[in-house]
């Protein structure tokens, strides 16, 4: 089945993810520095807030997302298929 | 995109080194029907799969056999630790422990090198589909074949899990290949790639 998704709670997620993707490669190197480790636990908060915003608008980001009564999982489109 | 979870999918608490049986294991990371080749393989699969429930499968079955490689990993790092010369010697380990010393790399049982050439992306549902069936059974009967060698029940129990989980990608892999087919045109089964050709 194919869904429609919401482009830009998808990009805003994006740019959260790879925050925090970047900062923790930051931290496993200077475990010690608070001011990461603060920046980090925000970013993770930015991010629970928009956690059941991406899911309605985007879809399970994993198959532990699928919180409706249909398996949503396997709707298109896979983060490959793009429009053309 | 991946995040790691930092725990086995299934435990690995061996006591005992061993590095006979780990030259041997060693053939399920980096041997020609090992998990290294079997997630490269779905994985790349998925891109030509037309078919979206399939597509979950080769997911989430590839991604299953990154955990594995994991797996197989600890079993070897476990089965080599603490190891003396002679132990490295009597083991026939010593070729390999020359090259990597206790680290983990690919290699077959016989000690070469993991190759892409295990594996196949055909771009085609039914040819790729058949082979991962057949890599499946491939690697439940490598797996069978190192529990003759194992008498070590610490490394005999993840290895049965790992043979029993070759028997379930079997069958969904199975699910996967009725899906395509019931999707072809009874008339025209095998005439045409629906990846490719256009009906």
């Amino acid at each position: 089945m194919m869904t429609r998704i919401n482009k830009d709670v998808l990009k805003r997620m994006q740019q959260i993810d790879f925050a925090i993707w970047e900062t923790a490669l930051y931290l496993d190197g200077h475990p010690e520095n608070k001011q990461a480790l603060n920046y980090y636990k925000k970013l993770i908060a930015m991010r629970d807030e928009m956690k059941n915003d991406y899911r309605k608008e985007v879809g399970p980001a994993t198959h532990r997302d699928v919180k409706c009564d249909r398996w949503t999982w396997i709707d298109e489109p896979w983060p490959w298929q793009n429009e053309v | 995109m991946w995040i790691y979870e930092k725990k086995l999918q299934y435990p690995v608490n061996i006591k005992t080194p061993n590095p006979a049986l780990a030259k041997l294991i060693m053939t399920q990371l980096g041997g020609p029907d090992g998990e290294m080749g079997a997630s490269t393989r779905y994985l790349f699969q998925r891109y030509s799969m037309p078919y979206s429930e399939v597509v979950g499968i080769l997911t989430d079955i590839g991604t299953e056999e990154l955990a594995h490689q994991e797996i197989v990993s600890a079993i070897i790092h476990q089965l080599t630790r603490n190891l003396t010369p002679e132990q490295i010697q009597d083991g026939g380990f010593a070729p390999y422990f020359v090259d990597h010393t206790t680290g983990i790399y690919p290699v077959s049982a016989s000690g070469e090198p993991f190759t892409a050439a295990y594996t196949q992306s055909t771009g085609d549902p039914i040819a790729d589909l058949s082979e991962d069936l057949a890599a499946e059974q491939k690697a439940r009967l490598t797996y069978d074949n190192i529990l003759r060698f194992c008498d070590d029940r610490d490394v005999a129990d993840p290895i049965r899990f790992l043979r029993e989980r070759e028997v379930v990608h079997f069958q969904r892999f199975g699910d996967g290949m009725r899906i395509v087919q019931d999707a072809l045109d009874y008339k025209n089964f095998y005439a045409y790639n629906p990846a490719f050709d256009k009906k």
